[in-house]
């Protein structure tokens, strides 16, 4: 029968106890650590480390918070690469004299305005200013019966012609829907800013559609805000869809210069499909 | 697809898109599950798998197809890691072992039992003390630890993972153990789970 020596066997531990050792190791392996007190307790205290270690630090799977976060920032990420490949493509149509003048208004936007927002900054809702969070509270009202529609009717167009009354200063968008039970409508002002809001009912579930001219959400004395991603997305598609609601599902999109935010208890795929009729 | 959704993407970002997660975004309990046992504590576990993952998506570009994804994100996660978290440690030069030693000699006669004998040689060390006692081990040597131990990787793929010899991570890995049994010794010892002198077998865990 082959020898082998201790330095050989305790080389060997860590491979037995992996399971990468062919049986006939093994078997010179366990004679020798059956007669070698040395090598049998190296073994021994390895071998109870690792069943230690493996019963006390199991694999762990990612929390389901912590993965909704990734696949926010990947979103974030993927909206700032957008305005970056387009930022890139007007570089390479740029005279090379230019980029001093460039890089010159770079600097000085540095020095004067702070740093560009991180990934989750862009997520962020600021705030009761926050038109998103304005659309998921009134939605929430509405379906407790603290918010009451000015009229309701089963023709879009009596509704339209509601809010053209109202004198509401920017284009109310109101969708004919099919299956649609009811449509409602309030006009109202928050911070001197008029609103209009619209409200669809679809069986069991509500639509609800905030709208504000687009005016009164551009610029650092806007009475009105929205996450950075959401800007981004309207300025580079004209749609934002925002994950971070729980209860609802809420899109935020601009038509004929009117930022609508819609909540609704629609599934997404849903809504999608009726926010699509024009 | 909708109209709508078309218009919120670009089909070149699309792909993309669709390419990064259907191909990295299955591998992100292995890294979230390293980056805990690394890192200690869940905020920095969250916040090295986001890092990761948005190195990751920014140079997926580099990424070669075909090539071992779980390998290539986990060296993503590991420079990244060593970047922000790390601080300077010395590699000991020689594992005082001989406690360890002469208190399971003290114990072994008594059981033969490999459940028994590891109450008696660590007592009831938790997981939280566990995964102190990961902490306390240099990173190379955890890392090898880790990946075996815990996520159950062969020798041939943690070399890949590291972009090093197979016997290098035999030779990590037998040392890394050895000094988690000392620190998971000296963690029963203080807490006392098991006896104070050496050759004292009695425990109270």
């Amino acid at each position: 029968m082959p020898t082998v020596t201790c330095a050989e066997v305790q080389d060997l531990i860590g491979p037995m106890l992996d399971g990468s050792v062919a049986a006939q190791t093994k078997s010179i392996f366990f004679d020798h650590i059956g007669s070698c007190g040395r090598c049998g307790r190296a073994y021994d205290l390895e071998y109870l480390a690792k069943i230690l270690v493996q019963s006390n630090a199991p694999r762990v799977e990612t929390p389901a918070g912590v993965r909704a976060s990734i696949l926010r920032a990947l979103t974030a990420e993927r909206l700032q690469a957008g305005v970056g490949v387009r930022a890139r493509g007007w570089f390479t149509r740029v005279p090379a004299p230019a980029y001093a003048a460039v890089l010159g208004a770079i600097l000085l936007a540095y020095l004067v305005f702070p740093l560009p927002p991180s990934s989750e900054d862009l997520l962020r809702h600021v705030g009761e200013r926050d038109i998103m969070t304005q659309a998921t509270s009134n939605l929430s009202l509405f379906q407790n019966g603290k918010l009451i529609p000015s009229m309701t009717s089963c023709s879009p167009e009596s509704v339209y012609g509601y809010l053209l009354s109202q004198r509401v200063p920017f284009k109310v968008n109101v969708r004919p829907i099919e299956q649609c039970d009811a449509y409602s409508a309030i006009v109202n002002e928050y911070n001197g800013v008029k609103l209009a809001h619209v409200v669809y009912k679809l069986n069991k579930d509500l639509l609800y559609v905030y709208q504000v001219n687009k005016d009164e959400t551009v610029g650092d004395d806007a009475h009105l805000s929205m996450p950075g991603a959401a800007r981004l997305s309207l300025k580079n598609t004209g749609w934002y869809i925002d994950e971070q609601h729980p209860d609802f599902n809420v899109v935020l999109w601009e038509e004929n210069g009117t930022i609508c935010a819609a909540a609704s208890t629609l599934s997404k795929d849903r809504m999608m499909a009726v926010l699509a009729v024009r | 697809m909708l109209p709508i959704l078309l218009a919120l993407q670009s089909g070149s970002d699309r792909d993309k898109h669709q390419e990064f997660e259907s191909e990295a975004l299955p591998h992100m309990d292995l890294l979230y599950s390293f980056a805990l046992r690394t890192t200690g504590n869940e905020d920095d576990a969250r916040d090295l798998l986001q890092e990761t993952y948005l190195k990751a998506y920014r140079f997926w570009d580099k990424y070669e197809k075909g090539t071992n994804i779980r390998a290539w994100l986990f060296r993503i996660m590991k420079n990244s890691y060593i970047n922000r978290y790390r601080k300077e440690t010395r590699e000991p030069d020689t594992v005082d072992y001989e406690n360890v030693e002469n208190f399971y000699d003290s114990i072994r006669d008594e059981s033969r039992d490999s459940t028994d004998l590891q109450h008696r040689m660590f007592g009831g060390l938790l997981g939280d003390e566990v995964t102190s006692a990961l902490q306390e081990l240099p990173d190379d040597f955890r890392t090898v630890v880790i990946l075996c131990d815990i996520e159950g990787l062969t020798y041939e793929e943690i070399a890949e993972f590291l972009d090093c010899p197979i016997g290098t991570v035999r030779s990590r890995l037998h040392r890394g153990r050895k000094m988690l049994q000392k620190q998971l010794f000296e963690y029963a010892r203080e807490r006392g789970y098991i006896g104070k002198a050496d050759g004292d077998a009695g425990h109270t865990g």
